[in-house]
């Protein structure tokens, strides 16, 4: 194989795992209760920060970043959920409110972020050191190899997590019918507090990963969001093997526009490629359009 | 002691009154019919025994235990399930976990594998079928998913909305094959039809609602040939004194 293929080919397996960790609580929160949480993208960013500020205060081991980031983004999750989102999915235009309080939220999540950190970069001591040689002459960093088997085992314990276990099942059930779900004695409640603290879990996860791969930024939160919306909605909302497949896909688009084209194509012509495939296929790649009641 | 007893239970829709001061008992074992014309409030009543829509008063009791301030899922765990109107599948879901959903809240999510044998022992269609998404079913078949998530919760109370809604005439004897099947195995049961002919031979009383009030109440033989009945469905008073349009 020609090496830039290889190059490009490697590039599009990494850009598409941290697209997958960004994409993979988006899609849960949007599978298991059918709204678009934009509060994701600032609460990845907590979660970074919080790590960071764990390990650079306590001097923690950097692999101590990743249950930090999981842990202060699932709680915030459940604070925002049970003082924000609840109260407001409750009122008949529920839909709509809880997409501008999702803004509201990151946008005061932003600012306290500044506040406490000032807007300055930070970095996060790698949690993985060295490299490995790739066929080709590429040479992969440990950190890129981690991110990728970290979005291989996230995904399939997620995936694994909603097709066989008992919660999962509820989870899924609430998501075709909530009534349905409760006329079976399934405590709706309780699964979406479920799922807001996994998703948002997943989001500090994920940003723990990517800010020990790039920097921890607070820009880096709307990054997340912005990409996790177009893989979650490409996918097929709330579908995780179609999220799964628009995270490649749409790391293979950029990556190979940036090589063939240069990087200043690679946005504009993976919201082009977005587009037609959403004129075509309206439910995404693997998504159907919804058509059941709530 | 009665399984399920409601009195003067009333409950609406924003400001409008669907219900008014309906009351009825359902004894051990027995089965009530629940008919009346469309749109006359006999899925509101449903719903408000198991707690979908809120009453506004009145008591429901299933077993003695008051249901009026208690949630869906916590009424179903006292034992009432619910085979609501349409049937509310999963659509993304197997036939199997449809039925795994109403384990999960029944709590016998360990015992699955035995109860959905159970299960599809009562529904032979259901076993051939257990790995199909739910969405590809026939009406029929989905109707089937229903009762059988009705069974899985063995409930002390069933109540099915309109069985033979929307479904071709064989398959309505079917369906009514089930439901006789279930029957037999003891199940007290509330099954609302707008038809009062399908129900004879499978209720041992029928339930008159016109304008979400009951009208009549008695055993089904009886109601079959009540006047108020053939009013109310035939649209003329029977009654010589009675103001028929
Ligand atoms: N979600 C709702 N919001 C507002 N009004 C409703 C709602 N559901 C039902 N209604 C109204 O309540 C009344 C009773 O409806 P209900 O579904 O209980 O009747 P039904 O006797 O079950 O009719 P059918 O035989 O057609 O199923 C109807 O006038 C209906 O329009
Ligand atoms: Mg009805």
């Amino acid at each position: 194989m020609r090496s830039d293929m290889v190059q490009v080919l490697y590039t599009a397996v990494v850009l598409g795992s941290t697209y997958a960790l960004m994409a993979s609580g988006l899609t849960l929160i949007w599978g298991g209760l059918r709204f678009l949480n934009l509060a994701y993208g600032a609460v990845f960013s907590v979660g970074a920060f919080a790590a960071y500020w764990a390990v650079s205060t306590w001097g923690l081991p950097a692999v101590a970043a990743l249950p930090v980031g999981f842990a202060t983004s699932a709680v915030l999750g459940a604070i925002v959920h049970v003082g924000v989102f609840r109260p407001l999915l409750k009122r008949p235009d529920g839909q709509t409110s809880t997409l501008v309080a999702g803004l509201g939220v990151a946008l005061f999540l932003q600012a306290a972020l500044v506040i406490q950190f000032s807007p300055r970069d930070r970095s996060l001591p790698a949690l993985v050191e060295g490299s490995v040689h790739l066929p080709g002459g590429v040479v992969a960093s440990a950190s890129a190899a981690l991110v990728v088997g970290a979005a291989v085992i996230t995904l399939t314990i997620l995936g694994t997590f909603l097709t066989r276990s008992r919660y999962g099942v509820g989870i899924r059930a609430l998501a075709n019918h909530r009534d349905g779900a409760e006329l079976l004695g399934i405590n709706t409640g309780r699964l979406v507090l479920l799922v807001m603290v996994l998703g948002s879990g997943l989001a500090g996860l994920a940003g723990v990963l990517l800010s020990s791969f790039y920097f921890v930024s607070i820009g880096a939160g709307f990054t997340a969001l912005v990409k996790g919306l177009i893989v979650t909605i490409t996918g097929g909302l709330g579908n995780l093997r179609g999220t799964l497949i628009a995270a490649y896909l749409v790391g293979l688009v950029e990556s190979s526009v940036s090589l063939w084209l240069g990087a200043r194509w690679s946005l504009p012509l993976l919201f082009a490629a977005v587009l037609i495939l959403l004129v075509a296929r309206p439910q995404g790649i693997a998504g159907r359009i919804s058509f059941e009641g709530r | 002691m009665n399984v399920l007893e409601v009195s003067d239970l009333s409950c609406g829709y924003g400001a409008t009154e669907v219900v008014s001061g309906v009351s009825f008992s359902v004894g051990a074992g027995e089965c009530l019919g629940v008919i009346g014309p469309n749109g006359h409030g006999k899925t509101t009543i449903l719903r408000a025994i198991s707690g979908l829509v809120p009453p506004w008063g009145g008591s429901i009791r299933l077993q003695g235990r008051e249901l009026r301030k208690c949630s869906p899922h916590s009424i179903a765990r006292f034992g009432l399930a619910h085979v609501p109107q349409g049937d509310m599948i999963f659509p993304d879901l197997s036939v199997e976990d449809n039925l795994n959903a109403a384990l999960y809240g029944a709590g016998k999510w360990r015992d699955r594998r035995r109860v959905i044998d159970e299960v599809c022992g009562v529904f032979p269609r259901l076993k051939e079928r257990r790995g199909q998404l739910s969405m590809t079913l026939s009406g029929g078949e989905k109707r089937m998913l229903a009762l059988g998530r009705g069974l899985v919760l063995d409930a002390q109370l069933l109540m099915i909305d309109e069985p033979s809604l929307g479904l071709a005439p064989r398959v309505i004897a079917e369906v009514y094959e089930r439901i006789c099947h279930m029957r037999e195995r003891g199940l007290s049961m509330i099954i609302v039809d707008e038809s009062p002919a399908r129900l004879e031979g499978v209720a041992d009383r029928l339930c008159l609602i016109d304008a979400g009030r009951v009208i009549e109440v008695g055993p089904t033989a009886d109601m079959l040939e009540h006047e108020k009945v053939l009013e109310t469905y035939l649209g003329f008073s029977v009654d010589e004194e009675g103001t028929s349009p």
